[in-house]
């Protein structure tokens, strides 16, 4: 049996019901509104979920011994890695994929078949792990350049009369540090 | 990223029956406690800034005191819950926007999907709706007869700690940048309740420090940077320099000059932060071009407003300095560089708190002869309306191509575009300075904008992974340009959204740049005798063939 035809021919099956569950790892109405609005400027993570598993699963349908090369699952990636869950939370959704091949085309395909997508899956898991890693890298790199950017800001800066007072200077002008210029 | 504890997950992983764990709560909003770890939390306000910010105003700011969010315990005065709700009968009776919105949501989901924060989380508190409803059950509960009686089953509840600790969470989860209220048939503002939910947490002490630190530095020494004049100088003086090499031309500057014709106020980002000084490279090079008499204030050294996030006092009393200074220096009118907050007070604020402000003139520009009428009350003139004038009559000699390395989209700030109409007038400056110039999508720009995701003091940087999810719609309608045009900067008239975008691109879309709209003005600003530029203000290389 022709994995890729089978593959392609489950493709709507597969694809929604797995669009569906990754989009129910949000709260309901956040599942609700991800899944319904369909312009990709007012719902971006339902976007993102969406040309992430189909940019996927057509990697998959194509050639199961090639990596995913597109930008759509490095987004899906991007886009968990900042949102409320835990690396395994972020990522389990690859694994989802063997469960729904065999649900809707076990049937159709031989155990040869079955194997030789499951390492096509466990070696993608691989792949949107480092996605994951880089972007927590950057996200972390980001912090650093804007504390770097930002260290004028944290300063504790002071008044200047007090600054003038702590070197000995006995007067203290109006607009002490305690006052404040217009107290 | 939740919490990567190994213990935690590996009973997450465990337990689950399907692989695919972070199944989300399905209670009613109400029986979902908030849980503060790091990374979704901002930093309290240090003690010290807190006791500085109790002398200053007695009664408003609770107890000074060291506390956590993760704590059990808050240290909140004994009687909290009486403090928060006189605060809140008291604003009910002053605010009459805030009675009104309170009373009136008819719940019909309209602004449910319209929030950043939402859109980037899904998280249902974060819908308008429901962080309005926060605050709005406590007000049934405890100030309406129906919620009395009824209680949860009309939607009312009581003000309990679980409530507070909600409050904190959600109302440091919005950045008041309005965009809910442009789609409510009502027009609730859920940014005024916001406002609202943090001035009652500031009563007992609830607080964050991003705000109360550039608050009391703004107090103190004029600017949120703390800045003392002589460094703010100092520093102005430095980016003199930088011009003089590109350009060749020496600016010099006046500081509280008396008797100037127009005072010139801008965020102190822009005298000290990257990327702003390359905006204030632009006023300056601008100014020396049109021959303007102005002076810089090192006492009006910010026009960044903090206390807009604070309370309406503190609001009210730093922008009473900005006019206090104008008047001290005797000036004629106040032009406004980029900034956003800044203008949501003038623009919504100023007159009723300060204003008018009738020492001043009817801003008139010295060169045009354009008289600023929109700013009759105000006097304060905001620097694109200025440059759009100024380009209109003819007045100032330009060379887009100087910019020929920029492909250039435009974000609206939220607070210029909703919160005083700003549109057309830094467009059409972009369209004379920049050769290439793209819209991101229409539901992204405008009135419905979307905001950067860390206004509102937001801007720090613990809850980092908290910001680049909320300004996820943003950076989703920029990458969309960038993919489709080449587009490689991201130019704005905000002094925040300059800093806050920055990270948003480096995490989302690390090939954007961004800017102020001011850059690119003094990047194609041809000055008389200057000399041939080999780079742009930050130093960059020009397009090939585009020099000079
Ligand atoms: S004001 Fe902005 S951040 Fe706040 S609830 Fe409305 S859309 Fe969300
Ligand atoms: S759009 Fe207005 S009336 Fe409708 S739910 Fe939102 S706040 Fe309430």
């Amino acid at each position: 049996m022709n994995i890729e035809k089978v593959l392609d021919q489950k493709k709507t099956d597969i694809l929604n019901a797995w669009i569906k569950q990754v989009l129910g790892t949000y709260s309901a109405d956040g599942a609700r509104i991800f899944s319904n609005e369909r312009d990709r400027f007012a719902n971006p993570v339902g976007h993102n979920v969406r040309a992430g598993l189909t940019e996927i699963y057509e990697a998959l349908v194509a050639d199961q011994t090639a990596p995913v090369t597109g930008e759509a699952s490095f987004k899906l990636v991007q886009v968990r890695a900042v949102q409320e869950f835990s690396p395994s939370e972020a990522l389990s959704f690859i694994f989802l994929l063997k469960e729904l091949v065999r649900r809707e085309a076990g049937a159709e395909l031989d155990h040869a078949a079955l194997e030789r997508i499951d390492r096509a899956v466990d070696r993608m898991a691989l792949q949107l792990f480092d996605h994951y890693m880089a972007c927590r890298e950057r996200l972390f790199r980001v912090r650093l350049e804007e504390i770097e950017r930002n260290r004028f800001l944290v300063t504790d800066g002071g008044c200047p009369s007090r600054f003038l007072r702590n070197r000995g200077n006995t007067a203290t002008p109006a607009g002490s540090a305690d006052a404040g210029p217009d107290a | 990223m939740a919490d990567t504890k190994v213990d935690v997950m590996k009973e997450k992983v465990v337990k689950e029956p399907s692989l695919m764990t972070g199944a989300v709560p399905t209670q009613d909003w109400m029986d979902v406690p908030v849980v503060f770890k790091p990374g979704n939390y901002c930093y309290p306000g240090k003690k010290s800034i807190m006791e500085y910010h109790c002398k200053q105003f007695p009664g408003l700011f609770g107890e000074p005191r060291e506390w956590s969010p993760e704590d059990d315990d808050w240290k909140l005065p004994e009687n909290w819950q009486e403090i928060i709700l006189n605060g809140m009968r008291e604003r009910l009776d002053k605010f009459r926007s805030f009675k009104i919105f309170m009373d009136c949501c008819v719940r019909c989901g309209a602004c449910a999907d319209k929030c950043h924060f939402f859109l980037g989380t899904g998280d249902p508190k974060n819908m308008p709706v429901l962080r309005a409803e926060l605050m709005r059950s406590v007000y049934r509960g405890e100030f309406t007869k129906a919620g009395k009686l009824l209680g949860r089953m009309v939607g009312a509840r009581e003000m309990t700690f679980e409530v507070l600790k909600e409050w904190f969470m959600y109302y440091y989860q919005c950045t008041e940048c309005r965009r809910c209220s442009v789609f409510c048939p009502y027009g609730i503002d859920t940014a005024e309740i916001t406002m609202m939910g943090r001035e009652l947490l500031h009563l007992v002490g609830v607080n964050i420090n991003w705000a109360m630190e550039p608050v009391a530095n703004s107090n103190r020494t004029g600017n949120h940077m703390g800045l003392q004049p002589h460094t703010f100088k100092e520093n102005i003086g430095y980016l003199c320099d930088d011009i003089e090499d590109i350009t060749g031309i020496k600016i010099e500057p006046t500081f509280n000059r008396k008797g100037a014709e127009v005072l010139f106020i801008t965020p102190s980002a822009d005298v000290f932060a990257d990327p702003g000084i390359y905006t204030a490279m632009g006023y300056l090079l601008l100014f020396e071009h049109i021959g303007l008499d102005y002076t810089w204030s090192t006492y009006a050294s910010e026009g960044g407003n903090f206390g807009l996030f604070t309370n309406n006092q503190y609001m009210k009393k730093l922008n009473a300095k900005m006019y206090a200074e104008a008047k001290r220096l005797g000036v004629k009118w106040i032009l406004g560089g980029e900034c956003g907050h800044m203008w949501r007070v003038v623009h919504q604020y100023m007159d009723t708190m300060n204003g008018p402000a009738d020492f001043l003139e009817v801003p008139k520009s010295p060169v045009t002869g354009t008289v600023f009428h929109n700013a009759a009350s105000t006097k304060m003139v905001h620097i694109s309306e200025f440059t759009a004038d100024l380009i209109r009559h003819g007045k100032l000699k330009l060379d887009p191509s100087r910019n020929a390395h920029r492909k250039v989209t435009w974000h609206d700030s939220c607070n210029t575009s909703r919160g005083m109409g700003l549109l057309e007038e830094p467009r059409y400056v972009l369209r004379n300075v920049v050769p290439e110039f793209h819209e991101m999508p229409e539901n992204t720009i405008r009135e419905s904008t979307f905001c950067c995701g860390s206004g509102t003091a937001l801007n720090t940087s613990e809850i980092m992974d908290l910001r680049m999810r909320g300004g996820l719609p943003r950076a989703n309608a920029v990458r969309y340009v960038a993919d489709r045009y080449g587009v490689n900067t991201l130019a704005c008239v905000c002094a925040i959204d300059r800093a806050t975008l920055t990270a948003l691109m480096q995490y989302w879309n690390p090939d954007v740049e961004v800017c102020g709209l001011s850059e690119l003005v003094g990047n194609a600003l041809v000055m008389e005798g200057e000399k041939e530029r080999e780079t742009g203000l930050r130093f960059e290389e020009l397009a090939t063939g585009n020099e000079g």
